[in-house]
């Protein structure tokens, strides 16, 4: 998996996933999230648009963040994956409900 | 029926080889089904493995895979030798979300019968699939 991170302001970043989110990432998903949650990037927007297939383990990764960031007054919100491999974690686990899900980036940052 | 194999090394590395697998072993289902079915049936089997290197303690250190494929379902089972385990947590809208605990919720939606059992010293889960 590949992971970019863009800054927009003081508090908000976005971060660009293409590949697997699985197990195998999860774990420096959420360690790149903790980073930003610590120097204050507590609205987070992250843009799974390109990514192939999520498991409960990629899931509970970007659940454990939007927790965090909710903690801190902020929020961690998700661009929709395309890929309905991708999306399906989402749906049957009901998350979909629970996360603020966007088409794009810049419809995830409108009225943050 | 074909009934085809794989064992594979106890690692979140190493079960990434399940969905080429599993493109080799639908096969004789037919292009249309297999391309409506392998992302649920692939899911759901990364599930129970990500279950069984999260909680099994796994001696043997590999998970071995026997799917039998018929035309118009599947049956996979998986086999490990750690420990017996089965972990299952609530949906999120049912109070606050819980961070883990959804693999098996995961599988039970998407195969049309689950069965786990202890035969001797391994797990044995068996997941069906409408093709």
């Amino acid at each position: 998996m590949e992971m970019s991170t863009a800054n927009f302001d003081m508090t908000i970043s976005t971060v660009e996933l293409t590949g697997r989110l699985d197990a195998l990432e999860a774990g420096p998903l959420r360690e790149m999230i903790t980073a930003h949650l610590r120097i204050g990037k507590r609205r987070i927007v992250v843009d799974l648009s390109k990514v192939e297939f999520v498991d409960s383990a990629g899931l509970a990764a970007l659940v454990k963040g939007m927790k965090d960031a909710r903690s801190q007054g902020g929020d961690l919100r998700l661009v929709s994956p395309i890929s309905p491999d991708a999306m399906r974690v989402f749906e049957l686990t009901r998350f979909d409900r629970v996360f603020s899900m966007s088409a794009s980036t810049a419809d995830a940052l409108r009225n943050w | 029926m074909l009934t085809t194999e794989l064992i594979v090394a106890n690692s979140f590395e190493a079960i990434r080889g399940i969905r080429p697998w599993l493109e080799e072993a639908l096969a004789p289902a037919g292009e249309a089904r297999v391309s409506a079915a392998i992302g649920g049936i692939e899911l759901a089997v990364h599930e129970i493995a990500t279950n069984s290197i999260d909680h099994a303690n796994n001696a043997e250190d590999t998970l071995r895979f026997v799917a039998e494929t018929a035309a118009e379902s599947v049956t996979i089972r998986m086999i490990d030798h750690g420990d017996c385990y089965v972990t299952q947590e609530p949906l999120p809208l049912d109070g606050e979300p819980r961070v883990r605990g959804y693999g098996l919720l995961i599988v039970e939606q998407l195969a049309t019968s689950v069965e786990h059992e202890r035969v001797e010293q391994t797990n044995v889960w068996t997941l069906t699939f409408a093709l």
